[in-house]
Protein backbone atom coordinates (compact mmCIF):
# COMPACT_ATOMS: atom_id res chain seq x y z
CA UNK A 1 0.00 0.00 0.00
CA UNK A 2 0.96 3.58 -0.48
CA UNK A 3 0.24 4.30 3.13
CA UNK A 4 2.85 6.38 4.90
CA UNK A 5 3.73 4.45 8.08
CA UNK A 6 3.77 7.50 10.33
CA UNK A 7 0.52 8.82 11.75
CA UNK A 8 2.01 11.74 13.61
CA UNK A 9 2.58 13.79 10.48
CA UNK A 10 -1.16 14.35 10.16
CA UNK A 11 -1.37 15.63 13.72
CA UNK A 12 1.69 17.79 13.07
CA UNK A 13 0.02 19.22 9.93
CA UNK A 14 -3.13 20.14 11.86
CA UNK A 15 -1.21 21.69 14.74
CA UNK A 16 1.10 23.69 12.46
CA UNK A 17 -1.80 24.95 10.34
CA UNK A 18 -3.79 26.00 13.42
CA UNK A 19 -0.71 27.86 14.64
CA UNK A 20 -0.18 29.41 11.20
CA UNK A 21 -3.74 30.62 10.78
CA UNK A 22 -4.26 31.90 14.31
CA UNK A 23 -0.86 33.41 15.02
CA UNK A 24 -0.52 34.54 11.39
CA UNK A 25 -3.49 36.84 11.92
CA UNK A 26 -2.34 38.05 15.34
CA UNK A 27 1.37 38.63 14.71
CA UNK A 28 2.48 42.31 14.82
CA UNK A 29 3.81 43.45 11.42
CA UNK A 30 7.18 45.10 10.78
CA UNK A 31 6.92 48.85 10.42
CA UNK A 32 8.55 49.21 6.98
CA UNK A 33 6.38 47.09 4.67
CA UNK A 34 5.10 50.18 2.84
CA UNK A 35 2.22 49.70 0.45
CA UNK A 36 1.93 45.99 1.26
CA UNK A 37 0.46 46.87 4.63
CA UNK A 38 -1.77 44.15 6.11
CA UNK A 39 -1.79 42.11 2.87
CA UNK A 40 1.70 40.86 3.76
CA UNK A 41 -0.08 38.24 5.87
CA UNK A 42 -0.80 36.47 2.56
CA UNK A 43 2.88 35.48 2.75
CA UNK A 44 1.77 32.62 5.00
CA UNK A 45 -0.65 31.26 2.39
CA UNK A 46 0.69 32.15 -1.06
CA UNK A 47 4.41 31.41 -0.80
CA UNK A 48 4.17 28.00 0.99
CA UNK A 49 1.91 26.79 -1.84
CA UNK A 50 4.72 27.22 -4.37
CA UNK A 51 7.38 25.71 -2.12
CA UNK A 52 5.22 22.69 -1.47
CA UNK A 53 4.22 22.39 -5.11
CA UNK A 54 7.84 22.27 -6.25
CA UNK A 55 8.64 19.60 -3.67
CA UNK A 56 5.59 17.47 -4.49
CA UNK A 57 6.12 17.71 -8.25
CA UNK A 58 9.77 16.78 -7.83
CA UNK A 59 8.87 13.67 -5.86
CA UNK A 60 6.28 12.83 -8.53
CA UNK A 61 9.00 13.22 -11.18
CA UNK A 62 11.25 10.79 -9.30
CA UNK A 63 8.39 8.30 -9.01
CA UNK A 64 7.77 8.58 -12.77
CA UNK A 65 11.42 7.75 -13.46
CA UNK A 66 11.21 4.85 -11.03
CA UNK A 67 8.08 3.58 -12.80
CA UNK A 68 9.79 3.57 -16.19
CA UNK A 69 12.78 1.77 -14.71
CA UNK A 70 10.98 -1.15 -13.10
CA UNK A 71 7.35 -1.02 -14.23
CA UNK A 72 5.57 -1.30 -10.87
CA UNK A 73 2.03 0.01 -11.33
CA UNK A 74 2.14 1.27 -7.74
CA UNK A 75 4.82 3.84 -8.54
CA UNK A 76 2.77 5.29 -11.37
CA UNK A 77 -0.31 5.57 -9.17
CA UNK A 78 1.72 7.42 -6.53
CA UNK A 79 3.23 9.69 -9.20
CA UNK A 80 -0.22 10.46 -10.60
CA UNK A 81 -1.69 11.24 -7.20
CA UNK A 82 1.27 13.50 -6.36
CA UNK A 83 1.11 15.32 -9.70
CA UNK A 84 -2.62 15.97 -9.42
CA UNK A 85 -2.10 17.26 -5.88
CA UNK A 86 0.73 19.45 -7.19
CA UNK A 87 -1.60 20.91 -9.82
CA UNK A 88 -4.20 21.59 -7.11
CA UNK A 89 -1.55 23.30 -5.00
CA UNK A 90 -0.43 25.39 -7.98
CA UNK A 91 -4.01 26.50 -8.58
CA UNK A 92 -4.35 27.46 -4.90
CA UNK A 93 -1.10 29.43 -5.18
CA UNK A 94 -2.34 31.09 -8.36
CA UNK A 95 -5.62 32.18 -6.79
CA UNK A 96 -4.08 33.47 -3.57
CA UNK A 97 -1.54 35.31 -5.73
CA UNK A 98 -4.25 36.85 -7.87
CA UNK A 99 -6.08 37.96 -4.75
CA UNK A 100 -2.89 39.51 -3.42
CA UNK A 101 -2.10 41.16 -6.74
CA UNK A 102 -5.60 42.62 -6.98
CA UNK A 103 -5.14 44.32 -3.64
CA UNK A 104 -1.59 45.60 -4.12
CA UNK A 105 -0.90 46.02 -7.86
CA UNK A 106 -4.51 46.84 -8.74
CA UNK A 107 -5.09 43.97 -11.14
CA UNK A 108 -5.13 40.19 -10.71
CA UNK A 109 -2.80 39.59 -13.65
CA UNK A 110 0.17 41.60 -14.87
CA UNK A 111 2.61 41.02 -17.68
CA UNK A 112 5.32 39.58 -15.50
CA UNK A 113 7.75 36.76 -16.39
CA UNK A 114 7.00 34.80 -13.24
CA UNK A 115 3.23 34.88 -13.72
CA UNK A 116 3.42 34.03 -17.41
CA UNK A 117 5.83 31.17 -16.72
CA UNK A 118 3.44 29.68 -14.19
CA UNK A 119 0.54 30.01 -16.61
CA UNK A 120 2.43 28.11 -19.30
CA UNK A 121 3.59 25.52 -16.77
CA UNK A 122 0.04 24.92 -15.60
CA UNK A 123 -1.03 24.33 -19.23
CA UNK A 124 1.78 21.75 -19.50
CA UNK A 125 0.36 19.91 -16.52
CA UNK A 126 -3.12 20.25 -18.04
CA UNK A 127 -1.65 18.25 -20.93
CA UNK A 128 -0.56 15.60 -18.41
CA UNK A 129 -4.11 15.48 -17.06
CA UNK A 130 -5.45 15.16 -20.62
CA UNK A 131 -3.20 12.18 -21.37
CA UNK A 132 -4.44 10.48 -18.23
CA UNK A 133 -8.06 11.01 -19.27
CA UNK A 134 -7.79 10.27 -23.00
CA UNK A 135 -6.09 6.85 -23.07
CA UNK A 136 -8.13 3.79 -22.15
CA UNK A 137 -5.39 1.16 -22.02
CA UNK A 138 -4.07 1.35 -18.46
CA UNK A 139 -0.47 0.31 -19.03
CA UNK A 140 -0.03 2.49 -22.11
CA UNK A 141 -1.57 5.42 -20.27
CA UNK A 142 0.87 4.97 -17.41
CA UNK A 143 3.83 4.85 -19.79
CA UNK A 144 2.85 7.90 -21.87
CA UNK A 145 1.97 9.96 -18.82
CA UNK A 146 5.28 9.12 -17.12
CA UNK A 147 7.24 10.03 -20.24
CA UNK A 148 5.40 13.33 -20.54
CA UNK A 149 5.88 14.05 -16.85
CA UNK A 150 9.63 13.46 -17.15
CA UNK A 151 9.66 15.85 -20.11
CA UNK A 152 7.74 18.72 -18.61
CA UNK A 153 9.24 18.99 -15.14
CA UNK A 154 12.67 20.36 -16.27
CA UNK A 155 10.92 22.78 -18.63
CA UNK A 156 8.61 23.88 -15.80
CA UNK A 157 11.63 24.54 -13.58
CA UNK A 158 13.25 26.49 -16.41
CA UNK A 159 10.09 28.53 -16.87
CA UNK A 160 9.49 29.55 -13.27
CA UNK A 161 13.04 29.78 -11.93
CA UNK A 162 15.45 30.48 -14.80
CA UNK A 163 13.37 32.73 -17.07
CA UNK A 164 12.40 35.28 -14.36
CA UNK A 165 16.05 35.46 -13.30
CA UNK A 166 17.04 36.26 -16.90
CA UNK A 167 14.35 38.90 -17.29
CA UNK A 168 15.43 42.49 -16.76
CA UNK A 169 12.32 43.74 -15.04
CA UNK A 170 9.79 42.07 -12.83
CA UNK A 171 7.42 43.43 -10.20
CA UNK A 172 7.03 40.05 -8.56
CA UNK A 173 9.26 39.75 -5.48
CA UNK A 174 12.17 37.33 -5.67
CA UNK A 175 12.99 37.67 -9.36
CA UNK A 176 15.08 40.05 -11.47
CA UNK A 177 16.12 43.17 -9.57
CA UNK A 178 12.92 43.63 -7.64
CA UNK A 179 12.46 43.79 -3.89
CA UNK A 180 13.05 40.78 -1.74
CA UNK A 181 11.37 39.88 1.50
CA UNK A 182 14.77 39.74 3.17
CA UNK A 183 14.83 43.54 2.99
CA UNK A 184 11.74 43.78 5.19
CA UNK A 185 12.43 41.11 7.72
CA UNK A 186 15.31 42.64 9.61
CA UNK A 187 13.43 43.90 12.62
CA UNK A 188 10.66 41.44 13.01
CA UNK A 189 9.67 37.89 13.66
CA UNK A 190 7.61 36.91 10.63
CA UNK A 191 9.87 33.94 10.03
CA UNK A 192 8.55 32.17 13.09
CA UNK A 193 5.21 31.85 11.31
CA UNK A 194 6.53 31.54 7.76
CA UNK A 195 8.63 28.38 8.13
CA UNK A 196 6.01 26.42 10.10
CA UNK A 197 3.49 27.50 7.44
CA UNK A 198 5.61 25.93 4.68
CA UNK A 199 5.88 22.63 6.57
CA UNK A 200 2.22 22.63 7.56
CA UNK A 201 0.77 23.28 4.11
CA UNK A 202 3.13 20.77 2.47
CA UNK A 203 2.16 18.08 4.98
CA UNK A 204 -1.55 18.80 4.42
CA UNK A 205 -1.19 18.29 0.67
CA UNK A 206 0.96 15.18 1.17
CA UNK A 207 -1.93 13.86 3.23
CA UNK A 208 -4.36 14.60 0.37
CA UNK A 209 -2.03 12.84 -2.08
CA UNK A 210 -1.74 9.83 0.21
CA UNK A 211 -5.52 9.45 0.43
CA UNK A 212 -5.77 9.77 -3.31
CA UNK A 213 -3.10 7.14 -3.97
CA UNK A 214 -4.66 4.72 -1.49
CA UNK A 215 -8.07 5.19 -3.11
CA UNK A 216 -6.66 4.51 -6.59
CA UNK A 217 -4.79 1.42 -5.40
CA UNK A 218 -7.89 0.01 -3.72
CA UNK A 219 -9.90 0.67 -6.87
CA UNK A 220 -7.32 -1.16 -8.94
CA UNK A 221 -7.25 -4.09 -6.55
CA UNK A 222 -11.06 -4.31 -6.73
CA UNK A 223 -10.91 -4.37 -10.53
CA UNK A 224 -8.28 -7.10 -10.48
CA UNK A 225 -10.40 -9.17 -8.10
CA UNK A 226 -13.35 -8.80 -10.46
CA UNK A 227 -11.13 -9.79 -13.35
CA UNK A 228 -9.80 -12.98 -11.76
CA UNK A 229 -12.90 -14.01 -9.80
CA UNK B 1 25.27 8.16 -12.65
CA UNK B 2 22.11 7.11 -14.49
CA UNK B 3 23.06 9.53 -17.24
CA UNK B 4 26.45 7.90 -17.69
CA UNK B 5 24.88 4.44 -17.99
CA UNK B 6 22.43 5.73 -20.58
CA UNK B 7 25.13 7.51 -22.55
CA UNK B 8 27.30 4.40 -22.62
CA UNK B 9 24.33 2.45 -23.87
CA UNK B 10 23.51 4.86 -26.65
CA UNK B 11 26.89 6.08 -27.82
CA UNK B 12 27.73 2.91 -29.74
CA UNK B 13 24.64 3.09 -31.92
CA UNK B 14 24.85 1.89 -35.47
CA UNK B 15 23.80 4.92 -37.45
CA UNK B 16 24.81 3.70 -40.90
CA UNK B 17 21.24 3.03 -42.06
CA UNK B 18 19.98 6.49 -41.18
CA UNK B 19 20.78 8.36 -44.44
CA UNK B 20 18.80 5.83 -46.44
CA UNK B 21 15.78 6.02 -44.15
CA UNK B 22 15.86 9.81 -44.16
CA UNK B 23 15.93 9.68 -47.94
CA UNK B 24 13.00 7.29 -47.90
CA UNK B 25 10.91 9.53 -45.65
CA UNK B 26 11.62 12.61 -47.75
CA UNK B 27 10.74 10.67 -50.90
CA UNK B 28 7.44 9.57 -49.43
CA UNK B 29 6.76 13.19 -48.46
CA UNK B 30 7.46 14.19 -52.05
CA UNK B 31 5.17 11.45 -53.34
CA UNK B 32 1.97 12.75 -51.78
CA UNK B 33 2.43 16.29 -52.95
CA UNK B 34 -0.98 17.43 -51.76
CA UNK B 35 0.17 17.27 -48.11
CA UNK B 36 3.37 19.19 -48.70
CA UNK B 37 1.79 21.83 -50.91
CA UNK B 38 -1.13 22.29 -48.53
CA UNK B 39 1.33 23.49 -45.87
CA UNK B 40 2.78 26.04 -48.30
CA UNK B 41 -0.69 27.25 -49.26
CA UNK B 42 -1.61 27.40 -45.58
CA UNK B 43 1.41 29.61 -44.89
CA UNK B 44 0.59 31.87 -47.83
CA UNK B 45 -3.03 32.31 -46.76
CA UNK B 46 -2.06 32.98 -43.15
CA UNK B 47 0.39 35.68 -44.19
CA UNK B 48 -2.20 37.17 -46.53
CA UNK B 49 -4.75 37.30 -43.69
CA UNK B 50 -2.29 39.11 -41.44
CA UNK B 51 -1.56 41.57 -44.26
CA UNK B 52 -5.23 42.25 -44.92
CA UNK B 53 -6.15 42.66 -41.27
CA UNK B 54 -3.04 44.53 -40.13
CA UNK B 55 -1.77 46.50 -43.16
CA UNK B 56 1.02 48.63 -41.71
CA UNK B 57 2.78 46.57 -39.04
CA UNK B 58 5.92 47.78 -37.31
CA UNK B 59 9.12 45.91 -36.51
CA UNK B 60 8.08 44.85 -33.01
CA UNK B 61 4.93 43.19 -34.34
CA UNK B 62 6.78 41.68 -37.30
CA UNK B 63 8.79 39.04 -35.47
CA UNK B 64 6.00 37.95 -33.11
CA UNK B 65 3.59 37.61 -36.04
CA UNK B 66 6.19 35.67 -38.00
CA UNK B 67 6.67 33.11 -35.22
CA UNK B 68 2.94 32.79 -34.60
CA UNK B 69 2.38 31.94 -38.25
CA UNK B 70 5.33 29.53 -38.33
CA UNK B 71 4.19 27.46 -35.36
CA UNK B 72 0.50 27.40 -36.27
CA UNK B 73 1.07 26.39 -39.88
CA UNK B 74 3.97 23.95 -39.59
CA UNK B 75 2.47 21.84 -36.79
CA UNK B 76 0.31 20.07 -39.36
CA UNK B 77 3.17 19.46 -41.74
CA UNK B 78 5.55 18.14 -39.08
CA UNK B 79 3.17 16.03 -37.05
CA UNK B 80 1.15 14.42 -39.81
CA UNK B 81 3.90 11.87 -40.51
CA UNK B 82 3.24 10.44 -37.04
CA UNK B 83 -0.50 11.01 -36.87
CA UNK B 84 -1.23 9.26 -40.16
CA UNK B 85 0.72 6.16 -39.14
CA UNK B 86 -1.53 3.35 -38.01
CA UNK B 87 -0.62 0.40 -35.83
CA UNK B 88 0.54 -1.68 -38.80
CA UNK B 89 3.00 1.01 -39.87
CA UNK B 90 4.42 1.18 -36.38
CA UNK B 91 4.91 -2.58 -36.27
CA UNK B 92 6.53 -2.54 -39.70
CA UNK B 93 9.05 0.12 -38.72
CA UNK B 94 9.64 -1.64 -35.44
CA UNK B 95 10.95 -4.65 -37.34
CA UNK B 96 13.32 -2.59 -39.43
CA UNK B 97 14.72 -0.03 -37.00
CA UNK B 98 15.25 0.39 -33.29
CA UNK B 99 13.15 3.15 -31.67
CA UNK B 100 16.19 5.39 -31.23
CA UNK B 101 17.18 5.04 -34.88
CA UNK B 102 13.62 5.79 -35.92
CA UNK B 103 13.48 8.90 -33.75
CA UNK B 104 16.81 10.19 -35.09
CA UNK B 105 15.62 9.61 -38.64
CA UNK B 106 12.39 11.45 -37.98
CA UNK B 107 14.24 14.30 -36.28
CA UNK B 108 16.53 14.78 -39.26
CA UNK B 109 13.74 14.50 -41.84
CA UNK B 110 11.53 16.90 -39.90
CA UNK B 111 14.41 19.31 -39.45
CA UNK B 112 14.86 19.45 -43.24
CA UNK B 113 11.12 19.97 -43.75
CA UNK B 114 11.03 22.67 -41.08
CA UNK B 115 14.00 24.39 -42.72
CA UNK B 116 12.06 24.48 -45.98
CA UNK B 117 8.89 25.79 -44.31
CA UNK B 118 10.74 28.48 -42.34
CA UNK B 119 12.60 29.76 -45.39
CA UNK B 120 9.41 29.78 -47.40
CA UNK B 121 7.36 31.61 -44.77
CA UNK B 122 10.16 34.14 -44.30
CA UNK B 123 10.28 34.74 -48.04
CA UNK B 124 6.50 35.20 -48.28
CA UNK B 125 6.51 37.41 -45.20
CA UNK B 126 9.22 39.67 -46.58
CA UNK B 127 7.58 39.87 -50.00
CA UNK B 128 4.11 40.72 -48.72
CA UNK B 129 4.88 42.88 -45.69
CA UNK B 130 7.95 44.55 -47.18
CA UNK B 131 11.62 44.25 -46.27
CA UNK B 132 11.55 45.07 -42.56
CA UNK B 133 14.58 43.09 -41.40
CA UNK B 134 17.79 45.08 -41.13
CA UNK B 135 20.12 42.16 -40.52
CA UNK B 136 18.80 39.43 -42.75
CA UNK B 137 21.52 36.82 -42.14
CA UNK B 138 21.17 36.97 -38.37
CA UNK B 139 17.40 36.68 -38.77
CA UNK B 140 17.90 33.64 -40.97
CA UNK B 141 20.26 32.08 -38.44
CA UNK B 142 17.82 32.61 -35.57
CA UNK B 143 14.98 31.30 -37.71
CA UNK B 144 16.89 28.11 -38.48
CA UNK B 145 18.08 27.51 -34.90
CA UNK B 146 14.65 28.13 -33.37
CA UNK B 147 13.05 26.11 -36.15
CA UNK B 148 15.27 23.17 -35.29
CA UNK B 149 14.14 23.28 -31.67
CA UNK B 150 10.49 23.65 -32.63
CA UNK B 151 10.66 20.76 -35.07
CA UNK B 152 12.25 18.44 -32.49
CA UNK B 153 9.60 19.36 -29.90
CA UNK B 154 6.88 18.77 -32.50
CA UNK B 155 8.37 15.40 -33.45
CA UNK B 156 8.64 14.09 -29.90
CA UNK B 157 5.29 15.36 -28.66
CA UNK B 158 3.50 14.12 -31.78
CA UNK B 159 5.03 10.70 -31.21
CA UNK B 160 3.42 10.79 -27.74
CA UNK B 161 0.12 12.13 -29.08
CA UNK B 162 -0.03 9.52 -31.85
CA UNK B 163 -0.34 6.82 -29.19
CA UNK B 164 -3.36 8.40 -27.48
CA UNK B 165 -6.94 7.74 -28.53
CA UNK B 166 -7.70 11.18 -30.01
CA UNK B 167 -4.38 12.43 -31.42
CA UNK B 168 -5.78 15.38 -33.37
CA UNK B 169 -7.31 16.94 -30.27
CA UNK B 170 -4.49 16.16 -27.85
CA UNK B 171 -1.57 17.23 -30.05
CA UNK B 172 -1.87 21.06 -29.81
CA UNK B 173 -2.40 20.91 -26.05
CA UNK B 174 0.69 18.77 -25.56
CA UNK B 175 2.83 20.71 -28.01
CA UNK B 176 2.28 24.44 -27.67
CA UNK B 177 3.18 24.78 -23.97
CA UNK B 178 6.44 22.93 -24.61
CA UNK B 179 7.31 25.28 -27.47
CA UNK B 180 6.82 28.45 -25.39
CA UNK B 181 10.30 28.59 -23.74
CA UNK B 182 11.99 28.21 -27.13
CA UNK B 183 9.66 30.70 -28.72
CA UNK B 184 10.18 33.36 -26.05
CA UNK B 185 13.93 33.36 -26.68
CA UNK B 186 13.44 33.12 -30.44
CA UNK B 187 11.09 36.11 -30.57
CA UNK B 188 13.46 38.16 -28.42
CA UNK B 189 16.46 37.31 -30.62
CA UNK B 190 14.65 37.88 -33.91
CA UNK B 191 13.49 41.26 -32.61
CA UNK B 192 17.14 42.14 -32.14
CA UNK B 193 17.84 40.96 -35.68
CA UNK B 194 15.04 43.08 -37.16
CA UNK B 195 16.52 46.10 -35.43
CA UNK B 196 19.93 45.23 -36.85
CA UNK B 197 21.89 45.19 -33.59
CA UNK B 198 24.57 42.94 -35.05
CA UNK B 199 25.45 39.29 -34.68
CA UNK B 200 27.40 39.64 -31.42
CA UNK B 201 24.29 40.65 -29.46
CA UNK B 202 22.50 37.50 -30.65
CA UNK B 203 25.22 35.12 -29.51
CA UNK B 204 23.87 34.36 -25.98
CA UNK B 205 20.36 33.64 -27.28
CA UNK B 206 21.70 31.40 -30.01
CA UNK B 207 23.75 29.43 -27.51
CA UNK B 208 20.79 29.03 -25.12
CA UNK B 209 18.61 27.86 -28.02
CA UNK B 210 21.19 25.30 -29.13
CA UNK B 211 21.60 24.03 -25.56
CA UNK B 212 17.84 23.69 -25.07
CA UNK B 213 17.61 21.85 -28.36
CA UNK B 214 20.33 19.42 -27.33
CA UNK B 215 18.54 18.84 -24.00
CA UNK B 216 15.24 18.12 -25.76
CA UNK B 217 16.85 15.70 -28.22
CA UNK B 218 18.70 13.84 -25.45
CA UNK B 219 15.52 13.53 -23.38
CA UNK B 220 13.68 12.29 -26.47
CA UNK B 221 16.35 9.68 -27.26
CA UNK B 222 16.32 8.42 -23.67
CA UNK B 223 12.55 8.16 -23.49
CA UNK B 224 11.52 7.07 -26.98
CA UNK B 225 11.71 3.37 -26.27
CA UNK B 226 9.00 3.72 -23.60
CA UNK B 227 6.75 5.61 -25.99
CA UNK B 228 7.16 2.98 -28.67
CA UNK B 229 6.53 -0.20 -26.74
CA UNK B 230 3.30 -1.90 -27.78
Amino acid sequence: MAKIPYKWYKILAILLLCYTIIYGLLIPLPSDVGMLDETIRNLFYHVPMWFGMMLILMVAWIYSIMYLQNQYAKYEIIARALTFTGILMGLCGLFTGMFWGYNTWGSPWTNDPKLNGVAVGMTMYAGYWLIQKSVNDGEKKARLASVYNIFIFPLFIALIFVMPKLAKFSIHPGSGESVNFKTYNKTNNMEIVFYPAIIGWTLLFVWIAEIRARYELLKQRKENEKLFA
Amino acid sequence: MVCIIFVRKYIFLDLSSIPYTVKFFLKSEWKNKYALSSVFIHIFIAVLITYLSLPGIDKALFSSLFWLIVIFTTIQGISKSFLTMNKGHFLYWHQLLSPVEFLITKLIANFLLMFLFTIFSMFIFLVIHGLMVDDIFSFLLIAVVTGTGISSVFTISSSIAAKTDHPGMILPVLTFPLVVPLLLIGVKASKKATDGLGFITLLPETLILIMMNVLIVILGILLVKFIWKE
